[in-house]
């Protein structure tokens, strides 16, 4: 197995701290992940799950230990470059979709292209691209009001893969579902990482994390176990060590 | 689209989406923007317009004032002009100006009365004034025996000549002598002359400058580089030397250095008001801006999860800021022009309040570059403000749980206390501008219910200026005096006719220093001064002044008889006291006069003035060629003005038109300045009322639905609706008193200020004060009401389910 992972979490741990108490949400885990690996994270509420893909997603900061994406320490860098990074190297997917009701469809898949300061012509072509992929073209023009859970889900994850980022984070992404909307919209995941799109994604729901490739579980902020769950697809570089 | 566009496009939809929230954010912009600009307009009118000068900064007045009294500065008298002008050291040069009323005749209509100004010669020289057309005046215009020139304002020059440019080179008649027209100065050049007069050149001859006619109003230049300070040091050494040289006239005398700015803006009350109106204006803007802050905090905190949102998919502090920015700046684009609408309003609306004579007022309070650079920048400036705080707070949100599901509601973006400290700052304000308005409302009301000391309802006043060339000699005015008075007693309804040469509420005449027989002046003390104006023997009975002790001026004294003067109860006390100053004899313009009654005070510049030493000097014992007439009627006096006109037309069909004036509107326009500042204080004061009112609904009104929970369990607990409503209320106030104890640090801050220019006797009282405190407390009482009442009607399970 290559030593090349694109995340890698080296004894990272998140203190919250209030006057009285100090509560560990992680508790120095250690965590890998390789390009075009799924990997689900499981646990039971208040296990750290969402803290954890904060940090991956560089949303939050650790206490201490080491992030290294792509080989860069970026537990070290600061609002911008952290910003800089979500927009060019990651992509979300919410459990509330967080649409900007304000914005319509396409707008909304645009929107970190914006960000990054892309061309109109480059944006177009690559929103219409991503609204394609998720089957979302001929709402392109609604609002997210207009649409069902399941289709905001699903320009939720067309914004996440429009920049073509190189990890895709997906908090719960079932939770506001139901079982028909869920289903398809995991469909549409694992189609995105079966064309090579490397996933992490935290789900308290087993039939979910059983379609990744594998699934660490927490326990009170600390990892508690991770297990290979199916074959690793060819697009991996290999499972966690 | 390019991301700034797209930006543009977002911000525009964002506030289509808040059309309620916009609204109110720009009508609030609108209305404090507006208001301030036009009082802007007056202050920088006020204060900037009318010195239209490039260095403002070396332009400077030379006040005479006596050492031992704070008396109001005095002019110079012509000989010190002269001494000054050679000695002092710290000026690239001086320039005297002595207010003169002309008459101009031009053809067959008898000519006009015309105000206008005697100054130095290289006046125009000195301060660079170019007229637009012709020349202006130059040194040799000065000289004795040079040909006579005159300067046409512009406004004169289009009223009486309808603006024909060949005007200048003909001559006219200026007081029955011919006089050519060299030059007419531009629009907006009203340093030297304002609209409607004209300028010659002031000749002093050196031989016979007096020193004790202190009528010159003196102006400096200062040295590139010289400071006021040093101006004032130069003076007094020059001052020091005078007095040693003319100790009569000059010893005990001081001359203080002053911006021109601050004089012509209408002395120390008057820059005191337009500091007070400042600080008024930026007390609106604060308001605004509280306003506005917390509309936006509230609309932040509505945001939270949208921001959150645009910072995951990769936009960075700076894009966010400036994304909220550029939303803000958008509101400032569309409040911008109602701002200016409303400007024009109250600016048209404080025109109304200036008297038709002060009609070139409406120059200076213009709508120029800097007033519309103000309003930008005031706008601007509050939109940006306001705007750093909810755009800081959005970039520090903390987006994890932000994000989350049910997150973003109430949380971190907008604590409630920053709300509440805005609203308290903006009640503090509101209440500290009420009560200064309502102290002056108070001051202008004890000025106008003062005593005027005689009946000015029923008096009229003209005044007529003689004209030297055919009335030369002191024989010719008494003539014309004793005719006059015997033709205007004859107009039906003219009770009693006298004569005075500087009537009550006008031009106060200049202040002369006299001796008082068996006192020595020491050298330290300054010579005792008062008005000293020259009145027919009915002066008393027309302005129907009570005489305290002695008599009043007979017909027996004439011109030949003993010398006698009239003081008023002012000069009697402070210079006599108990001794009495009936049968003292003092020394006056060079003769010794005996004092033989004491007339009761009467304010002679303004109610707003304190009494000055007057001197009432028999007309037949010292003649003057300036000459106003005083008629007391039982009727309305303006039925007599025709009767006025014919019977002067009658006496000498060649003397200018002229102007007929109740006694009571001459007292009347000295009071247009204060009365103004007082409105526009009012319409201050009542738009930062409505505006803090506004504030406390806004932040009540958040405050309540953020609080739906609370409420709910509340009620759910058994609270019943008047006690949840109490919780509402009690909010409003604790604002409000925490609001009281703002004004009352605000209004000692601004005290001192205010104490310059309120009417003696007008202060701060704990009533007043704590009657406006209740009625703002009131005020933001009625304000919470209707979020009281919606928290009083909240549904506990749609409340704690929306949870």
């Amino acid at each position: 197995m290559s030593d090349q992972a694109l995340v890698r979490l080296e004894k990272v741990s998140k203190v919250f701290e209030t006057e009285l108490v100090q509560t560990y949400a992680l508790s120095e885990v250690d965590l890998a992940i390789y390009k075009g690996e799924f990997v689900s994270i499981a646990g039971p509420s208040g296990c750290g799950k969402t803290t954890l893909l904060s940090i991956l997603g560089l949303l939050d900061s650790p206490s201490s230990g080491r992030y290294l994406l792509e080989g860069n320490s970026v537990h070290e860098f600061g609002s911008t470059a952290r910003a800089r990074l979500r927009r060019s190297t990651i992509g979300f997917i919410f459990q509330s979709f967080n649409l900007i009701g304000e914005l319509s469809v396409s707008e909304n898949v645009e929107l970190p292209l914006t960000y990054q300061g892309m061309g109109a012509s480059e944006r177009k072509k690559r929103v219409g691209a991503a609204l394609e992929r998720v089957g979302m073209s001929h709402r392109a023009s609604h609002r997210p009001s207009q649409l069902s859970g399941g289709q905001q889900q699903r320009v939720a994850v067309a914004r996440a893969v429009v920049g073509d980022p190189a990890l895709l984070l997906a908090d719960e992404p079932t939770g506001n579902l139901d079982s028909e909307n869920g289903a398809q919209v995991m469909e549409l995941l694992g189609e995105l990482h079966q064309s090579g799109a490397t996933l992490c994604m935290v789900t308290h729901d087993p039939r979910y994390a059983r379609l990744a490739q594998r699934s660490v579980d927490l326990l009170d902020g600390q990892l508690a176990s991770s297990a290979e769950v199916a074959a690793v697809p060819s697009a991996a570089s290999g499972a966690a060590p | 689209m390019s991301p700034f566009v797209l930006s543009i496009r977002w911000a525009l939809r964002s506030w289509t989406r808040a059309p309620f929230l916009a609204a109110t954010a720009i009508l609030t912009l609108a209305l404090g923007v507006g208001v301030s600009t036009a009082v802007y307009s007056v202050v920088s009118g006020a204060l900037l317009n009318v010195v239209p000068w490039s260095d403002p900064d070396r332009l400077v007045v030379l006040e005479a004032r006596r050492l031992e009294e704070s008396t109001q500065g005095q002019g110079a008298a012509p000989g010190m002009f002269l001494d000054w002008r050679e000695q002092a050291r710290a000026f690239e040069g001086l320039a005297a100006l002595q207010y003169w009323r002309f008459n101009l005749t031009d053809g067959d209509d008898g000519g006009v009365a015309v105000e206008g100004r005697l100054v130095s010669a290289d006046s125009f020289d000195l301060f660079e004034i170019k007229p637009a057309m012709g020349r202006g005046l130059v040194p040799a215009d000065g000289e004795p025996g040079a040909p006579r020139v005159a300067v046409l304002s512009h406004g004169l020059w289009r009223r009486r000549y309808g603006e024909d440019s060949s005007v200048v080179g003909r001559q006219i008649q200026i007081d029955g002598e011919p006089t050519t027209i060299v030059g007419i100065l531009g629009e907006e050049q009203f340093f030297l002359a304002p609209p409607d007069q004209l300028v010659m050149p002031l000749r002093i001859d050196p031989a016979a400058a007096s020193r004790t006619d202190r009528s010159l109003f003196v102006m400096g230049l200062l040295r590139t580089g010289a400071t006021l300070d040093q101006a004032q040091r130069d003076m007094e050494l020059v001052i020091e030397r005078l007095a040693t040289e003319y100790p009569a006239s000059d010893a005990g005398w001081s001359v203080r250095v002053r911006w021109l700015s601050d004089v012509f803006a209408g002395g120390d009350r008057a820059t005191a008001s337009m500091l007070l109106l400042l600080a008024a204006v930026i007390f609106v803007l604060l308001i605004v801006c509280a306003n506005v802050a917390n509309l936006l905090l509230a609309r932040s905190a509505a945001r939270i999860k949208e921001m959150a949102t645009r910072a995951a998919v990769g936009g960075s502090r700076g894009q966010l800021a400036r994304q909220l920015l550029l939303e803000n700046a958008l509101l400032a684009l569309l409040a911008f022009p109602l701002a200016l609408l409303v400007a024009r309003g109250v600016r048209d609306f404080f025109l109304t309040q200036v008297p038709p004579y002060m009609g070139w007022m409406a120059m200076v309070m213009r709508f120029d570059l800097p007033v519309i650079g103000f309003a930008i920048v005031a706008t601007l400036a509050t939109v940006l403000l306001v705007g750093v705080v909810p755009a800081w707070q959005a970039s520090r949100v903390d987006l994890q749980s932000a994000l989350k599901e049910g997150g973003g509601r109430g949380a971190s973006a907008g604590r409630p206390w920053v709300r509440q400290l805005l609203a308290v700052a903006q009640l503090g304000l509101a209440i500290s501008l009420l009560s200064t308005s309502l102290l002056m409302v108070e001051s202008m009301r004890r000025v106008q219910t003062r005593d005027p000391g005689f009946d000015v309802e029923r008096v009229l006043v003209t005044e007529v200026q003689l004209p030297k060339a055919r009335y030369p000699s002191e024989e010719h005015w008494r003539e014309f005096e004793r005719r006059a008075i015997a033709e205007l007693s004859r107009v039906q309804g003219a009770d009693a006719v006298a004569s005075v040469d500087f009537p009550p509420y006008g031009f106060p005449g200049p202040l002369a220093a006299f001796e008082i027989e068996g006192e020595v002046t020491l050298p330290d003390k300054s010579a005792p001064s008062a008005l000293v104006h020259t009145v027919s023997t009915q002066y008393l009975d027309a302005l129907g002044l009570d005489l305290r002790r002695g008599r009043g001026i007979a017909d027996s004294d004439e011109g030949s008889s003993v010398p006698i003067a009239i003081v008023n109860r002012t000069l009697a006390e402070r210079y006599f006291g108990q001794e009495g100053s009936l049968g003292r004899r003092i020394r006056v313009a060079g003769s010794w006069r005996e004092i033989v009654g004491v007339v009761e005070d009467y304010p002679n510049r303004s109610l707003r003035d304190p009494i000055e030493p007057l001197l009432l000097i028999p007309f037949s014992q010292r003649p003057h060629p300036s000459l106003g007439f005083v008629l007391r009627t039982s009727r309305d006096p303006l039925a007599l003005a025709s009767g006025v006109r014919a019977a002067m037309r009658q006496l000498d069909p060649q003397l200018p038109t002229l102007d007929v004036f109740e006694m009571e509107q001459r007292m009347e326009n000295q009071l247009w300045g204060p009365r103004l500042v007082q409105s526009v204080m009012w319409i201050l004061s009542q738009v930062a009322l409505l505006l803090a009112a506004m504030g406390v609904y806004a932040v009540i009104s958040y405050g309540t639905s953020q609080r739906a929970q609370e409420f709910a369990i509340r009620a759910a607990l058994g609270a019943e609706p008047g006690q949840v409503a109490l919780l509402v209320l009690r909010q409003a106030a604790l604002l409000s008193a925490f609001g009281v104890l703002v004004a009352l640090g605000l209004s000692i801050a601004l005290s001192p200020l205010l104490a310059r220019m309120l009417y003696a006797g007008t202060g701060w009282s704990v009533l007043q004060f704590g009657g406006i405190a209740a009625v703002l407390a009131f005020v933001a009482l009625v304000a919470a009401g209707e979020p009281a009442w919606r928290a009083m009607r909240s549904d506990p399970m749609g409340a704690l389910r929306a949870e």
